[in-house]
């Protein structure tokens, strides 16, 4: 059997990784902070919007997370509420699956009803925030 | 045409060369099995059918029981969907759930699709050097790039006060009313790459799990054109389990 140098590079993986989502992660802030979406337009629109005039399930995401950087919880709900809903699962799960990865443990695959309950949600949200 | 598999003096089959492709990968049908279609004259060990010599040892991989080392893919698992390298011939396709992907590709408007679109892509390039699904990758979010740098210079970005910012759509129509023809143009080029890319991957997939890994991978092109990166992805799943099981040496078929 081959000796296999695999535990170092799945650990520089997932600090590469974590490196790049966490820096990445902070510019973002800054520039949603320096810049608010309401005022600055170079934010890319949203393409189905662009497309449809219909808001998809992500429209407001960004403005949400400008609104949440400036501690300002009820702005980003109105925005997008499913998007600040779910930006604790977004942020938690990565990051345990970074934490078992130092550890050399296998991620914790999402299970497919909750996958499947996530997708139902965030369809009827994208529907209902169009009718209502 | 259609092969019948001998091992041991019994006698299998028919089977087309997908089949056989197929059961090659699961390990029901052996390497070392002998192969004939009616046409053939003389049997032949079923490598010759399915891993003909420009392409080596592959399928070999996938089911021979040396390199079955269930302890060594656990180790690898599949944290953040990271291919697993030394274990077999071709890293295995990123592994991230397709219905995940389409979750956050629908709570980004799309953005994290763009991003994953190209890891697959860059991932199809490490297997498949001659795919040309990266660089069409590159092209269409090239000129995406373009026509937003392009909107941005001829509009002024400081003083861009929307009319009423409370309202989704006066933001979106106060973009759009004033849209530089140019940019109408490098968006329509992007909204034609978009399909282009997606097809010029299909075809990139299809050749690598037919010819390198021969799996008889097929994609409907009607699931390609509306779904792109999500619905390769649900293969790539696919495939990746029935290596994984391969790898464990169980054969389950898939």
């Amino acid at each position: 059997m081959p000796s296999m140098p695999t535990l170092p590079d799945t650990r520089r993986h997932a600090h590469l990784a974590l490196a790049a989502v966490a820096s990445g992660l902070s510019a973002l802030s800054v520039i949603l902070y320096k810049f608010p979406p309401e005022s600055f337009r170079f934010y890319p629109p949203c393409p189905f919007h662009a497309l449809t005039g219909l808001l998809c399930p992500g429209c407001g995401a960004t403005r949400a997370f400008a609104a949440l950087i400036h501690g300002n919880i009820g702005e980003a709900m109105h925005r997008n509420g499913l998007f600040v809903v779910l930006l604790p699962i977004l942020l938690v799960y990565p990051m345990i699956g970074y934490l078992r990865a130092v550890r050399n443990r296998e991620a914790i695959p999402v299970p497919t009803p909750a996958i499947a309950t996530l997708l139902a949600i965030s369809i009827s949200f994208g529907v209902l925030r169009n009718l209502l | 045409m259609h092969y019948q598999i001998s091992r041991n003096g019994q006698q299998y089959g028919p089977y087309t060369l997908e089949d056989i492709q197929r059961y090659v990968t699961s390990g029901n049908i052996l390497l070392t099995d002998m192969a004939k279609s009616e046409e053939m004259a003389d049997w032949v060990p079923v490598s010759q059918l399915v891993a003909p010599a420009q392409t080596p040892q592959p399928a070999a991989a996938f089911s021979m029981p040396g390199y079955a080392n269930p302890e060594l893919t656990q180790t690898h698992g599949q944290t953040y969907g990271q291919p697993v390298t030394s274990a077999i011939a071709y890293q295995d396709a990123p592994n991230l759930h397709w219905g995940i992907y389409a979750l956050l590709a629908w709570i980004t408007c799309t953005l994290f699709s763009k991003v994953f679109t190209v890891v697959q892509a860059a991932w199809l390039r490490s297997v498949q050097p001659n795919s040309k699904a990266l660089m069409s990758y590159g092209v269409q979010y090239g000129i995406l790039i373009l026509s937003m740098v392009v909107r941005a210079a001829t509009h002024s970005i400081v003083n861009l006060t929307v009319t009423d910012p409370s309202s989704f759509h006066s933001v979106f129509s106060t973009y759009y009313a004033h849209q530089n023809p140019v940019v109408s143009l490098l968006n329509l080029l992007y909204f034609i790459m978009i399909f282009v890319s997606r097809f010029v991957m299909s075809a990139s997939l299809e050749e690598h799990f037919n010819t390198v890994e021969p799996v008889g991978l097929r994609l409907n092109p009607v699931l390609t054109f509306f779904f792109g990166g999500i619905y390769f992805q649900y293969h790539l799943n696919r495939i990746n389990a029935m290596k994984q099981a391969a790898r464990y040496g169980t054969g389950r078929s898939f």
